[in-house]
């Protein structure tokens, strides 16, 4: 029921009004029937008096009687007349102090009896020579039990106020019981109304005031769940119902707020990662762990494209159900610019699948395997170079949302970022080890691998050549050719020398025309015709101008050293190889000498 | 001079007779006198009766207070030639009139100068007098005239 707490108000008010009317109204009644009552004593008050009054006056009129029977003077006649004036004013008064059919039955008797019993004072008043009469003597006697007899009549009325009075006692007595019991009953009302007035306060007004208190006060506390149950049906229940719906949405943005707050978490979590390795494998493998265990998604792919072949391929995954499936998807290759990979791949825009069933342009191959309902498909890229996709797969239907979409773009971002982090690494590190401009090792790179070598070979009792080789007459192609020329010729002898030796042997360029090789595993022997293929190698390969060198050709002069045969360390090694090297010179150039 | 003297006294007596002759006969006649502010100008003997009987108590609107000399020969001549009752039948009347209807007796007033007095005073008041008696007529009219039996 829809009331509004000031129709409540005025309502309660109506009804106490109508309370406390009905006390007034009661109150004016019974004070109405008391001043009836006291009129009514009143005009009973009077009958008893003029009843006594004409009584009196009924004896009074004997008197003059009297006096005439001893006197025999005249004036009686005017105290008569006084007398009986005053009596018919007293019984007319009497006469109309009551309609009462009783009442008037005895004003009939009374006045036919005084009307009689005047006569009889007038007649004996008119008697000649009353005094000494003996007529006038009987009459007189007759007239004494005359008045006594009307006396008694007059009594008539008295008996009538008396029964009146008794009447009128009762009556008041009922009153004033009925009065008492009317005050009892309006004053139970008044304390029943009084008493439902607090309880209807209390139950509609105060205890919900309450609630909303301390339901506000709950929820200022943070208990968002919290919510007020509160059914008055007026502005209360509407204040109730807006302080539940502010609860719904502050709880609403407070799960958002931990959800965006957990996502920067996992993806501080994620950045973190970027400072443990530079291994671009191994920071692919970490991530796409993280994002599947962070994020609950069951499958997570990292796809990169291959710039030879322009094909997507499964660079890393986490949270395949099976290895066969892992094998499976590690093997997939897809082609740029085609399917939905490839699409996105191609334009560099994220997909979101809320349903793959709803997708008609998905082929059931782009699918990870048949139990994925959704999948989200974000591609990164550096400056502008789109790098890879990072996908995400969940079983469920609906289970990814615009918010997850933003978070795997940010993942991706930073997916991005690890990657280049790791090929700035690799290039910076390889920068460092390498001759810049030959593409060798470099001294110091030969140096310390040399001894690193130099260890295994004497930890496991392995045999270690050293190569030293020259370039004969370099100064002197250099001063025919330009520095230019000398470079591109330094160019050409380092991809004949890489193309030339085995994967296990590291070649490095010494310095200015001198280059070194390391073969591990390589005895003297071995050694020695690996220099004498070199040598011949060099001998023939069509350097350009190389006609213009004393002998008609580019020619190298090499020194093998062997470890253990001819040194016991590092720089033992190399200064063994470089004295044969020098003896090589010394003897010729274009060949090989052993230490 | 002298001897017109008896016949000066004859004459004279009889002058004297004759005026007392005639003073007795002007004294039985009674005035009805009203308040000359009063409503009656002319009152029959019947109107006069019923006045005095309490039957007629208005005129032109005003209560009407009829006044009797308390006793006398006056009283009871007006009560036997006007009201044709003698004293103690008017008082037997009056006895039950009041009794049965209220109201008052008629004033009663002990001379006559206390009569006119009353008469002159009071706007309603109807009283009677001798007519011989009536020399001063200040306050007060006459509105009828009867002889006496």
């Amino acid at each position: 029921m829809k009331i509004p707490i000031n129709r409540k108000i005025t309502s309660l008010f109506a009804a106490g009004i109508i309370i406390f009317a009905t006390f007034a109204g009661s109150t004016f009644l019974v004070i109405k029937a008391h001043q009836e009552a006291l009129h009514k004593s009143n005009i009973i008050s009077k009958k008893v008096n003029l009843t006594g009054d004409l009584q009196f006056q009924v004896n009074r009129l004997l008197l003059p009687v009297n006096r005439y029977l001893i006197t025999g003077d005249s004036k009686e006649r005017d105290n008569f007349d006084g007398i009986i004036g005053e009596m018919s004013r007293i019984f007319t008064e009497i006469k109309t102090l009551s309609g009462d059919e009783r009442w008037q039955a005895v004003a009939v008797k009374v006045e036919k009896d005084v009307i009689n019993f005047g006569e009889k004072v007038v007649d004996i008043l008119y008697i000649d020579k009353p005094v000494g009469n003996k007529k006038a003597q009987e009459l007189m006697a007759s007239l004494t039990l005359l008045s006594e007899a009307l006396v008694k009549e007059v009594d008539g009325f008295h008996a009538i106020a008396e029964d009146e009075i008794k009447k009128m006692g009762e009556d008041v007595d009922r009153d004033t019981r009925r009065s008492n019991i009317y005050a009892l009953i309006i004053l139970g009302a008044l304390i029943f109304f009084a008493v439902l007035l607090y309880y209807y306060l209390r139950m509609f007004v105060t205890k919900p005031i309450n609630q909303l208190h301390e339901g506000a006060d709950i929820i200022a506390k943070g208990n968002l769940g919290h919510r007020m149950n509160i059914k008055t049906g007026d502005e209360l229940e509407y204040l109730a119902s807006a302080f539940n719906n502010m609860a719904v949405s502050l709880e609403g943005t407070k799960e958002e707020l931990s959800k965006r707050i957990f996502e920067l978490y996992a993806l501080y979590n994620i950045s973190k990662i970027l400072s443990t390795t530079f291994e671009a494998e191994e920071l692919l493998k970490e991530i796409v762990k993280k994002v599947s265990s962070d994020f609950s998604i069951e499958d997570v792919l990292v796809m990169l494209v291959d710039d030879k072949t322009q094909e997507l391929f499964v660079a890393s995954s986490a949270g395949c159900l099976s290895e066969d499936v892992c094998e499976y998807i590690g093997g997939r290759k897809y082609k740029v610019g085609e399917g939905v990979y490839g699409w996105v791949a191609i334009s560099g825009e994220a997909r979101l699948i809320k349903d793959v069933r709803q997708e008609k342009n998905i082929l059931p191959e782009e699918i990870l395997r048949p139990e994925i309902q959704s999948m989200i498909i974000v591609p990164f890229s550096v400056r502008g170079k789109i790098l890879g996709l990072l996908c995400g797969y969940k079983k469920a239907p609906q289970s990814f949302e615009r918010g997850d979409l933003s978070l795997f773009m940010a993942v991706a971002e930073q997916v991005a970022l690890a990657l280049e982090n790791a090929r700035l690494y690799k290039e910076t590190k390889m920068m460092a080890i390498t001759d810049g401009l030959t593409g060798l090792y470099n001294h110091r790179f030969f140096i310390a691998r040399l001894k690193e070598e130099i260890n295994r070979a004497e930890r496991y009792d392995r045999p270690l050549s050293l190569i030293i080789m020259d370039i004969d007459y370099f100064k002197h192609y250099n001063d025919t050719h330009g520095h230019q020329g000398g470079d591109e010729i330094l160019i050409g002898f380092a991809d004949v020398i890489t193309k030339t030796i085995r994967n296990s042997d590291i070649a490095a360029r010494y310095g200015g025309e001198e280059f070194v090789i390391i073969l591990s595993e390589t005895s003297k022997e071995q050694a020695i015709q690996m220099a004498e293929r070199m040598r011949k190698i060099i001998e023939d390969y069509p350097f350009p101008k190389k006609e213009t060198q004393p002998g008609g050709a580019l020619t190298v002069s090499l020194g093998v050293a062997t470890f253990k045969v001819d040194a016991t360390n590092a720089d033992e090694l190399v200064k063994k190889a470089d004295d044969a090297l020098y003896r090589a010179k010394e003897s010729g150039r274009n060949r090989v000498v052993a230490a | 001079m002298k001897k017109h003297i008896p016949t000066i006294i004859f004459l004279s007596s009889f002058v004297a007779l004759g005026t007392i002759f005639a003073a007795n006969l002007y004294a039985e006649e009674i005035a009805i006198i009203v308040n000359e502010q009063g409503p009656l100008t002319q009152a029959s003997e019947a109107e006069i009766r019923e006045i005095y009987l309490g039957n007629m108590k208005f005129a032109g609107g005003t209560a009407i207070v009829a006044v009797h000399y308390r006793e006398g020969s006056v009283k009871d001549a007006f009560l036997s030639s006007i009201v044709k009752m003698n004293s103690r039948e008017y008082r037997l009347y009056w006895t039950k009139k009041i009794f049965q209807e209220g109201g008052a007796l008629p004033a009663l007033q002990n001379s006559f100068q206390l009569i006119v007095s009353f008469v002159s005073k009071n706007k309603g008041a109807i009283g009677y007098v001798l007519r011989t008696e009536l020399t001063d007529m200040k306050g007060i009219k006459v509105v009828a005239t009867i002889q006496r039996p």
